[in-house]
């Protein structure tokens, strides 16, 4: 058996590495694929727990996660690129229409 | 504990180093006169008649995201078929059954709506 | 194994499941004939009223008993059933907000009313839940239909952008939510709240560094959603792009919402370890209403004041989660209750004034409409007074209620800094007022044949004046005390 503490050591990493790519990079779309990892980084961590209890809630939750990035996936896509056929870049520096 | 992955670490290191190999034997051994038509990218004996990085059209990107909407349900119905036969014995009732189709059928109303909307036609 | 039909009690669950079933309806609704159908709207109307009957019926049924159905994953309580009535009443008016807008800026009038009634089922679905599955499958729910309302001027560069900015926070703060909702199982093993409560409180401080990790996430995926202050800058961005309909609309339900499900996991399942999460909580709290009031100050645009106004009333709801007692949710309630009806009372007359593609939606656009429409400037009036919480009106007795709660607690201190807010808040609020009754009017024409709309400010303002004068009989309605 592989120990618990590794499981959630690479959950941690994934999750990170997926906040520092939301907050660093400008194209929207590696931004959303930034977000889709940090969700994976928390199935892994949700499927750990639930092993590690050993009940099933934790994968439970994870079908609903799968199934809702998928949801946000379309609709997100479907955002972007409505948003490129306006402007011809998919850049969040130039989104400033709106500024204080 | 982490030795119970030996066996998978050495199927990827015989991998890469079974590629790796190769490619450096017939780099070392291998006579070398390029020319422009071996350099051409292989594409399975056809002719490339255009760049790698072609542009899709954007009725691709639609059909691939009704398919990712519809492809995801899998993940419920199949826990769903693996307990379906076990439940109807044990309870004796179709609940389980109907459970599905109120599920099947709200995927349906999502299916009409990307139908009369268009998004399965190709031209 | 052992096997187990679910026990379903229907009548719990009507709201949500007629609010589904509507909002599809009205998705597919005439969308066989062609594209712009005018009926869609009669639907949701229907749809959402049914859910309000059966809603009632719940109140008088589920009388001050806690119930639980579909394998304990749907609760019916007086926490629940007053929500479900806050999200309809919010749905019900925003669609008569929305009647003419949607005709004249030639929106798709099947998608705009079925996202708001499947947006609503979700809230719905967020309040009326002790399973943390549940709470976070209605979250999504909510926010992937507010990201398509926020965006259905799809030819509206504004609102792409708005749309961008709260789909990308959004799933971002998700995330985050999701992390901590993860964390939390992995210390207490459990997803459902009430045995988390117990758990948490027979363990007492014995718990992993985890749980208190999972309960920051926590805080930060909620403080985006409820817009609360390190976190709210999506908020007026994506305020002043989407239509404004769909901003009163959002700037409630979502708001309500997310408190709901924030009182639900710190006032019932963390509540026994109050201390290690109060400070916290006592800090953004302090953060959001100063920062609020602040920026609210310098705004021209009248859609963003609302939206600093929007961080500012958020702030002071977080006061209600601290004090954490019966008498808080209460509160909260109560205030959003009030929220609802004065907060889309101002954006109908953000909409009305407003007029085609949003082109007067300035602070000054509303120079001297007093002396051209009175009746809409004593209905302005109104709803600005309440939100600054000036005392016959509704927006002071929530405020009220959760400052007697918060001295009730203990937390006297914070109190004092939420009054004191309060009363630096009431400026921002007047400049408009003064600009509307006591300047020469300006050239900006309104058109105000709008009765669907009309109905809609009379019914809110209606609310806002009654709410402030009956308070406590509207809380032992909610309530049923």
């Amino acid at each position: 058996m592989v120990p618990v503490s590794l499981y959630l050591f690479l959950s941690v990493v994934l999750f990170s590495v997926g906040v520092v790519g939301v907050l660093t990079r400008k194209n929207a779309i590696i931004i959303f694929m930034s977000i889709e990892l940090m969700l994976n980084a928390v199935n892994l961590s949700l499927i750990t727990f639930s092993r590690m209890h050993g009940n099933l809630d934790g994968q439970l939750l994870v079908f609903f996660v799968m199934t809702v990035a998928a949801a946000e996936v379309a609709v997100g896509l479907a955002i972007i690129i409505a948003i490129f056929k306006k402007k011809d870049t998919v850049n969040v520096d130039e989104m400033n229409l709106m500024k204080w | 504990m982490l030795i119970d992955y030996l066996p998978l670490l050495i199927v990827f290191l015989a991998a890469v180093g079974f590629s790796v190999f190769n490619w450096g034997l017939s780099h070392l051994v291998g006579p070398s006169n390029p020319d422009s038509k071996k350099l051409e990218v292989y594409e399975s004996g056809v002719t490339p008649d255009s760049d790698a990085r072609l542009k899709f059209s954007i009725k691709f990107y639609i059909i691939s995201m009704i398919f990712i909407i519809f492809d995801i349900e899998i993940v419920f119905m199949y826990p769903w078929a693996t307990v379906f036969k076990d439940f109807l014995i044990k309870t004796g009732s179709h609940f389980i059954f109907f459970e599905m189709a109120t599920f099947v059928l709200i995927l349906l109303v999502g299916y009409y709506y990307a139908w009369k909307k268009g998004a399965l036609e190709w031209e | 194994m052992e096997i187990k039909i679910p026990d379903i009690n229907w009548l719990m669950a009507s709201p949500i499941v007629i609010l589904s079933i509507f909002g599809m309806l009205t998705l597919i609704f005439g969308i066989a004939k062609g594209r712009h159908t005018k009926k869609a709207v009669f639907v949701a109307l229907l749809g959402t009223l049914l859910a309000l009957v059966s809603n009632f019926i719940c109140l008088f049924e589920f009388w001050q008993k806690t119930n639980s159905t579909f394998s304990e994953m749907l609760t019916s309580d007086y926490i629940s059933t007053g929500f479900n009535f806050i999200f309809l009443t919010v749905t019900l008016l925003s669609i008569f907000v929305s009647h003419k807008y949607v005709q004249d800026e030639n929106l798709p009038e099947n998608e705009y009313y079925g996202m708001m009634l499947l947006s609503a089922a979700g809230m719905m679905l967020m309040a009326s839940t002790t399973n943390l599955v549940v709470v976070f499958t209605g979250l999504e729910v909510m926010s992937i239909a507010l990201y398509i309302l926020a965006g259905i001027k799809r030819n509206e560069l504004k609102s792409l952008e708005a749309a961008l900015k709260y789909f990308l926070l959004g799933a971002f703060a998700s995330g985050f939510f999701l992390y901590g909702i993860s964390m939390l199982y992995g210390a207490t093993g459990t997803l459902d709240l009430k045995i988390m409560a117990e758990i948490v409180s027979k363990n007492g401080t014995e718990f992993p560094m985890i749980l208190m990790v999972g309960i920051t996430f926590l805080i930060v995926g909620f403080g985006f959603k409820v817009a609360l202050a390190p976190f709210h800058v999506w908020t007026p961005d994506v305020y002043e792009g989407a239509s404004s309909p769909v901003t009163g609309f959002m700037s409630v339900g979502a708001k309500a919402a997310g408190f709901a499900a924030f009182m639900r996991v710190f006032d019932v399942a963390l509540i026994s370890i109050k201390t290690d999460w109060i400070d916290v909580l006592a800090v953004l709290a302090i953060l959001t209403m100063v920062i609020g009031n602040i920026l609210a100050l310098q705004q021209t645009n009248f859609k963003r004041l609302l939206a600093y106004s929007s961080i500012t009333h958020a702030g002071y709801l977080l006061l209600g989660i601290i004090a954490g007692n019966e008498l808080s949710s209460q509160a909260i309630m109560f205030y959003l209750f009030s929220y609802a009806f004065m907060n889309i009372g101002a954006f109908a007359i953000i909409t009305l004034v407003g007029n085609k593609n949003e082109q007067f939606v300035n602070v000054t656009d509303f120079t001297g409409l007093a002396k051209k429409k009175p009746l809409l400037a004593f209905l302005l009036t109104i709803f600005l007074f309440s939100l600054a919480g000036i005392p016959p009106m509704a927006g002071f007795f929530g405020k009220y209620f959760i400052f007697s709660a918060l001295i009730k607690s203990g937390a006297t201190n914070l109190a004092i800094i939420g009054v004191l807010n309060a009363v630096v808040g009431v400026y921002y609020y007047l400049s408009p007022i003064v600009l509307v009754w006591m300047k020469e009017p300006n050239e900006v024409e309104i058109n105000d044949t709008n009765p669907m709309l009309k109905f809609a400010l009379i019914i809110s303002a209606l609310g806002t004046i009654l709410i402030g004068i009956f308070p406590s009989q509207v809380m032992s309605f909610l309530f049923q005390i």
